[in-house]
């Protein structure tokens, strides 16, 4: 395409979307509300993975040592740790500072473990963060196999339900987000069908003098393009004003606790926003092309 | 330049629109398409525009078999035809001169290129002085020589006129037929699908007559010999 062409397209583009302003408007605020949906989902679904962030990086394994393993021995499980990539921190800690944990943990009743010292029942560990939480199971059992390791403990059962819940949440706005799209560019492209249907003789006249479907299209590409752009970034205003007024404002409600365990607005704005704008774009560029179709068959 | 062999056309609904149809058209000539409504003078000119394609039989345009073209080929091919249609079909938010230049856009000529030629054909029709204005400013006979300027500026070697008369008085008319006439002397072929009996036989050129969907006569210097 010659740049020409394209800023005569563009130019056309733009009078169209003046001239048939209601439409226009129509068109963005359609975007608008299916995007304002979307984000919603979005802002929601950015949430959840916040928060189950926060859950992951908490899940510890422990790795109890046998009972009469040597100083060298402990020397040499740590290195075998520190080669495994799929470990974070390595922390060791002996029985005498387990003992000294627990001891601390029942407080008053000292008594109940008093003359341990000397015949001290608990294990050598290390105790162990990793890189990716879903990993938990295999990793653990890799560090078992590692001679003079008795067992390794993790929460099994919570790291389970935190794994599956937040799996579950990220399929289901995914498809959320699809159905909600499909539907938005069915809205979008009816919008556009009605200006595409005013210019049908436009249209026709076009092909007759020997315009290729590509020529016809791209000026209402570039106002499906400019629509859905306009939309996006009204719905962005909108979305993130809201979030940044409601996080700001639970801050000193009792809601205070669901509030600061939230994305923080700015970083929620920049995260979304390249969806919101890529997602505005291609609904009005697809919802263009769908209007069009039965249009340039002359 | 141009040749129909056996060509058929039935429509969806079964009906024959066009049978057996063979003519050649050479280079430079002019030639009347006529027939009572109903004919086949429509189905004719759009299987010339590659608007529908023809059931059977074969059509050669400069020794290039067209009769099955790729969708994407279609534009290329209308590039080399203009068409002149009875409804004028102007762009109304677009001036003369525009609807003139637009023609050109869409083949992608350069700007200096459109400049140059948009007033050359617009003073060839005689509306040099109206480029600026908007069509429903202008009248019928002037609307249509604005389709023909719009028809001719790209230098078509064929030019397609689909009833250019129909919607306007003897007077302008005969105005358009002199137009119609400087652009064949130019070197252009002209086909002309029409039912005006009196300019038919003022032109004394060759005039096919269709009769359901049949050639029934070719006569160069021919008179509209078909009665209503």
């Amino acid at each position: 395409m010659k740049i020409n062409t394209f800023r005569n397209f563009s130019r056309d583009a733009i009078h169209n979307i003046w001239r048939n302003s209601w439409m226009s408007v129509a068109s963005v605020s359609s975007v608008v509300a299916v995007l304002l949906i979307i984000g919603l989902v979005l802002i929601f679904m950015v949430n959840v993975q916040y928060i189950a962030s926060f859950v992951e990086d908490k899940i510890e394994l422990k790795a109890f040592l046998e009972l009469d393993v040597e100083y060298e021995e402990i020397i040499e499980i740590k290195e075998q740790l520190e080669s495994n990539e799929m470990i974070g921190t390595i922390i060791y800690e002996s029985k005498e500072e387990a003992l000294e944990k627990f001891s601390q943990q029942i407080g008053e009743r000292k008594d109940l473990i008093s003359g341990l010292e000397e015949n001290n029942p608990l294990q050598n560990s290390f105790i162990l963060t990793i890189k990716d939480p879903s990993q938990a199971g295999e990793i653990a059992k890799s560090i078992e196999r590692i001679k003079g390791v008795e067992e390794v403990k993790y929460g099994e059962e919570i790291v389970d339900k935190v794994l599956k819940s937040t799996r579950f949440i990220r399929s289901l706005t995914l498809i959320v987000t699809v159905i909600l799209a499909i539907i938005s560019i069915f809205i979008i492209s009816n919008t556009i069908k009605l200006t595409v249907y005013g210019r049908k003789k436009e249209i026709s006249i076009m092909k007759y003098v020997g315009a290729t479907n590509w020529y016809v299209r791209w000026p209402f590409l570039i106002e499906g393009a400019i629509l859905g752009l306009i939309g996006a970034l009204l719905a962005l205003l909108i979305l993130g004003y809201s979030y940044y007024y409601f996080t700001g404002m639970a801050q000193h409600t009792a809601l205070s606790i669901i509030s600061n365990s939230l994305v923080p607005a700015g970083q929620m704005i920049n995260q979304i926003k390249w969806y919101f704008v890529i997602g505005g774009l291609s609904i009005g560029v697809i919802g263009s092309i769908l209007s069009m179709r039965k249009f340039l068959k002359v | 330049m141009l040749q129909l062999v056996d060509i058929c056309k039935d429509y969806k609904n079964g009906h024959r629109a066009l049978n057996n149809i063979n003519f050649n058209v050479e280079r430079g000539e002019f030639v009347f398409i006529v027939g009572a409504s109903g004919a086949g003078k429509s189905t004719l000119i759009k299987l010339l525009l590659k608007e529908e394609n023809a059931t059977s039989g074969r059509i050669i345009l400069d020794n290039r078999e067209i009769t099955h073209l790729k969708q994407k080929e279609i534009p290329y091919l209308r590039r080399n035809m203009g068409v002149v249609f009875q409804d004028f079909r102007l762009l109304p938010n677009k001036t003369v001169y525009e609807n003139v230049a637009f023609a050109m856009e869409i083949i992608e000529q350069h700007p200096k290129q459109i400049r140059r030629q948009v007033p050359m054909v617009l003073a060839m029709v005689g509306l040099s002085e109206r480029a600026e204005h908007y069509p429903h400013q202008l009248s019928g006979g002037e609307q249509q020589r604005v389709s023909l300027a719009r028809a001719i500026v790209n230098n078509p070697q064929l030019l397609i006129c689909d009833e250019p008369t129909g919607n306007l008085d003897p007077n302008t008319s005969k105005d358009i037929m002199e137009k119609l006439n400087d652009i064949n002397y130019r070197g252009t072929t002209i086909i002309m699908a029409t039912h005006a009996r009196e300019i038919v036989d003022d032109a004394q050129k060759r005039v096919i007559t269709l009769s359901n969907g049949e050639i029934i006569s070719d006569q160069q210097k021919g008179g509209y010999n078909y009665e209503d």
